[in-house]
């Protein structure tokens, strides 16, 4: 199961999108999304997937 | 752990130390003066083997604060005489930051005449001879060594200015678009050309991003401090839609905007030139009106500016850089000052100094009033092949003055004067007296106050109140640098009270301690005093902190505005 960024609470602070393993989470129309495709929820590198570790919003939530 | 990281130009090595007890607390600007004062003797020639080159990320870089990635580098300038610290974006802060290194310092001189290369990473730091990229400009360098690594390592390097070592290059920092930034003002570029090295690279591979030791209460303050960047105006939509070229309008309508180096405040065809203007073009071409220039920004104030093609351009252009070549040199095409400033992202030159110093050329009659292709031709086979043309004008404004005798020359301790007319803006003419960098509209933003209404007004037109808005501002900004924050918080920071007080909270958190407001400004006071002595060290007395004689001397239109401070007015500046 992927992880995605909820657009309510998404603050656009850009904290997420360098740190994603996977490069699966792009910049659109001022937000931030994860491509389900490419999230693996850092299984393998992180304990827990690293967006939802930094988000400060608590945007990044399981999809 | 932090720790510092030297290499030794000298004898080629490299070693690892632990951070000394009184370097803890500091981080980004405070560190790399503190670094430079400590170990840097002031009256050194500034491209001599005692001059020592520094890097350092902020104290919250590496985090996940919005706009913490920025990077410092210090180092004697030696285009001012003076201590220099410029700041970038680009990915190299927060790659630092997570590799644990709180500074990197390079020191020393090579004895042979070959060119090197630097690589960090979490494992090595290794020191390599380089011949591949020497010559090269910097867009080509990056690639070329992105290719090598094959992956988007960080990079700082220098282009052909910096290689010839001259007092306009400066060192570009590639972004997370393979674009360049840079760290501009003050010559920092020919510091690095002098120790011969072409680039430094840094993969973080392996490192995590840095966590803060109350992550629950890092998060409260940055949720905190986020929102008040997208709540400000400034900060959450005029710099993210227009970026800072949205100035050009908003100086010609104050009467502030140099044109034809600086005889006039408004320039008849700024709506060329406007940011308005360049946001219609960059759209209509398919361009991106807004991007970050470091992993982490929020405020998206640089943009991609695509030519009549739809190919990209330039990048990260900038207001001082069009103010500069635009309304300066009465150059109302925005596609050739693009053109430009793409030229001297890749042969590494301040786009400031040099836009002064175009200014001062056409004074000169070294080219033609608003001959932007005979501009574009001395950048492209002067100044980027190192003629002994280029070599004058590669030396800023301050020396084309001196080699072709003109009197009319916008510098202050040697260094080109940005963007916002001192006559008519007189905050900012207390910062570029009084700055320690030399004249530069970054140490203390009066901008803001005099023109944007932004922390309250303080009428630019007159000196009441200027002489304390600018040492206050500078005072900040010392602090802000330190962080690792971008300046453009200031703006928020100035109106919205839970901005300050939730960045103070995301350092608390970070290193689990307590500063208050005043510790704050304590350090800003502390930075401002570590320069000042060193600069008083190296020769540049209080007389140094003054403009030049002819903004004294002639009037300013349309206000016809004069600069009358007494040197006793400026030397207040430093009762603190």
């Amino acid at each position: 199961m992927a992880y995605k960024i909820l657009p309510d609470l998404c603050q656009a602070c850009a904290a997420c999108e360098s740190e994603c393993p996977n490069r699966a989470i792009s910049h659109v129309e001022k937000l931030f999304t994860i491509d389900p495709t490419k999230c693996t929820q850092c299984e393998g590198v992180y304990d827990s997937p690293m967006c939802a570790q930094l988000c400060n919003s608590d945007a990044c939530v399981p999809a | 752990m932090d720790r510092i990281v030297r290499i030794n130009m000298s004898d080629l090595t490299t070693s690892i130390e632990p951070v000394p007890a009184n370097w803890v607390g500091l981080g980004g600007r405070a560190l790399t003066s503190t670094v430079v004062a400590e170990e840097v003797p002031p009256t050194c020639h500034a491209l001599g083997a005692s001059n020592k080159l520094v890097f350092a990320p902020g104290l919250l870089t590496g985090t996940s604060a919005a706009n913490s990635g920025r990077l410092s580098a210090g180092a004697k300038s030696p285009l001012t005489g003076g201590i220099k610290e410029c700041n970038a974006g680009g990915t190299a802060a927060r790659m630092l930051a997570k590799l644990g290194i709180k500074a990197l310092i390079v020191e020393g001189m090579p004895k042979d005449d070959k060119w090197y290369s630097v690589h960090v990473t979490k494992d090595a730091i290794t020191i390599q001879e380089e011949t591949e990229t020497v010559g090269l400009g910097n867009y080509c360098l990056v690639r070329q060594v992105q290719a090598r690594f094959g992956k988007p390592v960080g990079i700082m390097s220098v282009g052909p200015a910096g290689e010839m070592k001259m007092l306009s290059a400066n060192i570009s920092v590639v972004d997370p678009d393979v674009h360049i930034r840079s760290l501009g003002r003050g010559g920092l570029g020919a510091v690095m050309g002098s120790k011969k090295i072409k680039f430094i690279s840094i993969d973080d591979a392996g490192t995590p991003p840095v966590m803060p030791k109350d992550m629950v209460r890092f998060k409260d303050a940055a949720r905190i401090f986020a929102k008040t960047l997208l709540d400000h105006p400034v900060s959450g939509q005029g710099l993210t839609t227009y970026g800072t070229n949205i100035l050009v309008n908003i100086l010609n309508e104050a009467g502030g905007l140099p044109t034809r180096n600086f005889t006039s405040g408004q320039y008849a065809a700024h709506d060329k030139i406007s940011g308005e203007t360049m946001h219609d073009t960059i759209v209509a071409r398919g361009g991106q009106p807004s991007h970050g220039c470091h992993p982490g920004c929020q405020i998206q104030c640089s943009q991609i500016y695509n030519d009549k093609d739809g190919k990209y351009l330039t990048s990260g252009f900038e207001y001082e850089t069009i103010w500069g070549l635009g309304a300066n040199c009465l150059i109302d095409n925005l596609d050739d000052i693009a053109e430009a400033d793409n030229i001297m992202d890749d042969i590494g030159v301040d786009s400031i100094e040099t836009a002064v110093m175009f200014g001062v050329a056409m004074e000169a009659g070294v080219l033609p009033w608003s001959d932007s292709k005979e501009m574009l031709r001395l950048l492209r086979e002067e100044i980027g092949k190192g003629t002994p043309l280029g070599r004058i004008l590669g030396g800023g404004a301050g020396q084309v003055g001196r080699v072709y005798g003109v009197t009319r020359v916008p510098v202050v301790k040697n260094q080109g004067i940005p963007a916002y007319d001192p006559r008519s803006v007189k905050g900012i003419g207390v910062t570029y007296a009084m700055a320690t960098m030399g004249a530069d509209h970054t140490s203390g933003y009066a901008i803001a106050t005099n023109i944007l209404g932004v922390g309250g007004h303080v009428d630019p037109l007159s000196k009441v109140g200027q002489v304390e808005l600018a040492r206050n501002l500078q005072i900040a900004t010392a602090a802000i640098d330190s962080t690792g924050m971008c300046l453009f918080i200031a703006f928020p920071a100035l109106d919205i009270p839970e901005c300050l007080t939730s960045l103070i909270e995301m350092i608390n958190a970070r290193f689990d301690i307590a500063l208050t407001g005043d510790d704050v400004t304590a350090l800003g006071k502390s930075v401002l005093k570590i320069e000042h002595k060193f600069n008083l060290e190296a020769g540049l007395s209080k007389e140094h902190d003054r403009l030049p004689e002819f903004f004294s001397k002639e009037l300013l239109p349309p206000h016809n505005a004069i600069w009358d401070f007494t040197p006793e007015e400026l030397d207040a500046f430093w009762d603190f």
